[in-house]
């Protein structure tokens, strides 16, 4: 869907972009992830062009976006900004009707696009009529969200979408994005300096430093086999972390000990991640859980010591 | 006298001028705030695209704000003369600073990332303009025209001194006569035109958010419907075009008795003192009011027009002392007496030309006469009082304060502070009476009619004769003020109407009554 070839980006004598190639597959969802000043918003910000490449080529759908006016090119792209950048004058309607109406769409098109994704991203109607802001924080979130779908865009840009929302709110709306039924079939290019984040919304994920692209593959691909010191160091203070986050119990499921005395345990899906394990050990306040294999209908117990000595086996076998 | 009684009268009979004059003052503002609008806005917005250019377009527009009014409109005329053109043109550069600044910080303080997102979102730079950066930055836009409709309502009061017309023809018109109705006729108006375009504003500016789209369009339509107010009361004409000053045209030896004995029916504006010969010479006005002494007279070929008919009573010029200071200091009177009957009608024409016209210090040429008369001795030192010495906002004021300042110094020990400049009777009568000078030189008419209101049968007692007047006008100020009149200059700086020679000559003009037979002639 979107191929960037050799792209560099100049400020002057700064390199901002230096040299980045990679191909987002329909449908993909690609993170950039990198500190602040390492290339990423450039590279998101060159696909739309906000900024114009310095060199080097970039395709949209085959097509040389350099040949494509930059407004007809935006308004096919959906675009989605730290600060949502909604409009302060404009109503959740009117604000969310601003791409359909540049693209002349009838107001009764319009109006039923609105109320069905209101519906999607699950907003209430009632705020159709209030001016941001109004809304909380997360709900100008999913109303920039929300305005970036409006004309079905098949692209989406996102700059720092969460960026601006306090740490819980965020956890929750990350959890809810990745899983909203009309992003699904979107090509995804999401910015991000927040690793959580990118583990949880990335498809892949490329970790960018000084304008290029160190390492890029599955989030388990960066965690468990980085490429240089650059990339284990990045994890490196949220490791234990990440992998709690990213390994699930049907990956460790041939370490854990068979079931013996423990019927009474709660059941929990191997499709779970250890994270999603220790959580349901605290909150029902048990030492094992019992795991079922959803192919041959084998159960097994788990317990903490099981959980972390079967992810050092886990990760024990990968490095062989 | 009941002072508001007689407001509200003198509202009532002037009513149909306050009402012309209001209109031309609604109308002279907004003429000029529209243009102000219209180059303004878009410079505000160009400024904001090209940011090098903002810090020397702001300082420019700066500066013309802080050109004072009076001087600004004085710079107009040699370049476009008098009346609207010059007024308006003066107006709109004052207006132009808060348009140009409030719309450009309007525009620059709109949140970069709407900016962004309207341009992430494919909206063209016209769309982003019209639809975000405009929409967003209107309460800004609009409390810079706000400012810019009260600066001008204020301004617009000078343009009567350029013949404009406006509420400044009363307030300056009353400030020269002595007539406080007359000031709070256009004062009061013009208070609360302000006030009540700077409240509409302020309600414009809050309905903003929603109902903008409608305020947009409603702004322009009635900004050009107030400003063709100007026009309305332009019904009036004739051949000749006459300009007075304001304190002419209130007076009975002036206007008013020209229209009472010459029946003279001729279009007038009004117009300051400063400029009227210039323009009489420049043929923007056929006549003019002005003093008989004058040494413009001479510079700008004009002639006066005999008063066959006797309107304009003598105005013999003579110090004017409070007694208590001339007892405090009795050497004083004799000192400023020494000026007594020493400058005639041509003498005091010549000096006020070598002022006016060649330009010279009015010290100098004070200095230059004492001498000639053998009056000029060197300052001694100042070891008693102050004497403080007013004048009138005229050459012919200046020299005379001069010179008594000079023979203070020379023959006593007091010291000399001279306030000049205090504009017209009214202020330098008012700072005599509350003890802020303790004399200046007035003449004995302008006391008669303006300070003492006499009536109307006392005035016909008097008969117009020099001494008579003379020693009623000392008599009443003794009386009623404890202010001397010391012994008369010698000249009679009278009213007089003017033309210029030539034209006068042409028409065969050389009285009053000549004029108004050709103006009646049709």
């Amino acid at each position: 869907m979107i191929t960037l070839t050799d792209v560099v980006k100049k400020f002057g004598i700064t390199t901002a972009v230096a040299g980045v190639s990679f191909e987002v597959k329909d449908g993909e969802n690609v993170v950039l992830l990198g500190t602040s000043g390492c290339g990423k918003t450039t590279t998101l910000r060159m696909i739309n062009r906000l900024t114009e490449v310095s060199s080097g080529k970039i395709t949209l759908a085959g097509k040389n976006i350099h040949d494509i006016p930059p407004e007809e090119l935006r308004r096919n792209i959906g675009y989605v900004l730290q600060n949502t950048g909604l409009f302060p004058h404009y109503t959740t309607a009117e604000n969310m009707a601003i791409v359909p109406r540049l693209l002349k769409w009838t107001e009764e098109r319009i109006k039923k696009r609105i109320f069905e994704l209101m519906e999607q991203i699950r907003l209430p109607q009632n705020i159709l009529s209030l001016f941001p802001q109004q809304l909380s924080g997360g709900q100008q979130q999913r109303v920039g969200l929300a305005r970036a779908l409006a004309a079905d865009p098949p692209v989406l840009l996102m700059d720092e979408p969460f960026g601006a929302l306090d740490a819980i709110t965020r956890g929750d709306i990350t959890k809810e994005f990745s899983r909203l039924e009309v992003l699904k079939n979107k090509t995804i290019v999401l910015v991000t300096h927040d690793i959580r984040e990118a583990f949880e919304l990335g498809d892949r994920i490329l970790l960018m430093d000084k304008g290029k692209i160190v390492q890029q593959g599955k989030s388990t691909d960066l965690l468990f086999h980085p490429k240089t010191q650059f990339v284990s160091d990045f994890f490196a203070a949220q490791k234990m972390q990440l992998e709690l986050h990213s390994v699930y119990l049907k990956d460790i499921f041939n370490h854990l000990e068979n079931v013996n005395n423990k019927n009474g345990s709660p059941l929990i899906d191997e499709s779970k991640t250890l994270w999603e394990a220790i959580e349901l050990l605290q909150f029902e306040n048990k030492n094992f859980l019992q795991v079922k294999d959803t192919i041959s209908g084998e159960i097994k117990s788990v317990g903490y010591n099981s959980l972390f000595t079967g992810l050092e086996a886990l990760k024990q076998q990968r490095n062989e | 006298m009941n002072d508001e009684a007689g407001l509200f009268e003198f509202m009532r009979n002037q009513s149909g001028k306050i009402l012309d004059q209001l209109l031309q003052h609604i109308g002279l503002t907004f003429i000029s705030l529209l243009i102000a609008i219209v180059i303004g806005v878009p410079l505000g917005i160009f400024i904001s695209r090209k940011r090098r250019l903002a810090a020397p377009v702001l300082g420019i527009t700066g500066i013309l704000q802080t050109i004072p009014s009076i001087a600004l409109l004085g710079f107009m005329i040699p370049l476009l003369g008098i009346g609207a053109v010059p007024a308006i043109i003066a107006l709109f550069l004052y207006a132009l600073l808060p348009i140009v600044r409030n719309t450009y910080t309007g525009i620059t303080n709109v949140d970069k990332s709407v900016v962004e997102s309207a341009t992430g979102m494919g909206m063209t730079k016209n769309q982003i303009l019209t639809k975000v950066e405009l929409p967003l930055s209107m309460p800004v836009i609009l409390a810079g025209i706000r400012t810019a409709t009260v600066i001008n309502v204020g301004v617009a009061t000078l343009a009567s001194y350029i013949g404009a017309g406006g509420l400044g023809e009363f307030i300056f018109g009353g400030i020269a006569l002595n007539n406080t109705n007359m000031i709070l006729a256009g004062a009061i108006p013009a208070a609360l035109l302000a006030i009540f375009f700077d409240f509409i504003l302020s309600v414009v500016q809050k309905i903003n958010l929603r109902k903008a789209r409608i305020a947009i369009w409603l702004l322009p339509v009635c900004l050009i419907l107030l400003s063709s107010f100007y026009l309305l009361p332009d019904f009036y004409r004739s051949k000749m075009l006459a300009g007075f000053t304001p304190e002419f045209m209130g007076r009975n030896d002036g206007y008013l008795g020209l229209k009472k004995k010459y029946k003279l029916n001729i279009r007038t504006v009004v117009i300051s003192d400063a400029v009227k010969y210039k323009a009489a010479f420049e043929k923007k006005l056929d006549v003019i009011d002005g003093y008989s002494t004058d040494g413009r007279l001479k510079a700008f070929h004009l002639q006066v027009l005999k008063d066959d008919k006797h309107i304009f009573p003598p105005y013999y010029a003579a110090p004017v002392v409070r007694e208590e200071v001339l007892k405090q200091y009795p050497q004083l009177e004799q000192v400023l007496n020494q000026l007594a009957g020493r400058i005639n009608d041509s003498v005091m024409t010549e000096l006020n030309y070598i002022v006016d016209y060649l330009k010279q210090s009015p010290d100098k040429v004070a200095k230059d006469f004492l001498m000639d008369q053998r009056l000029y001795k060197n300052p001694l030192s100042e070891s008693e009082g102050v004497i403080r010495i007013g004048s009138k906002i005229f050459g012919e004021q200046y020299i005379l304060t001069a010179m008594y300042s000079l023979l203070i110094k020379g023959n006593t020990h007091l010291k000399v502070d001279t306030k000049t400049g205090l504009g017209g009777t009214k202020i330098c009568f008012d700072a005599l009476k509350n003890d802020q000078i303790d004399m200046y030189p007035e003449y004995t008419g302008t006391g008669l009619l303006v300070i003492l209101q006499t009536p109307d049968s006392i005035i016909s007692d008097l008969n117009g004769d020099k001494e008579k007047i003379y020693n009623y006008v000392n008599q009443q100020f003794q009386k009623k003020y404890a202010l001397k009149w010391l012994k008369p200059i010698g000249f009679n700086n009278t009213y007089a109407l003017m033309m210029r020679k030539e034209e006068a000559q042409n028409l065969n003009i050389e009285t009053i009554s000549d004029l108004k037979n050709y103006l009646s002639k049709k």
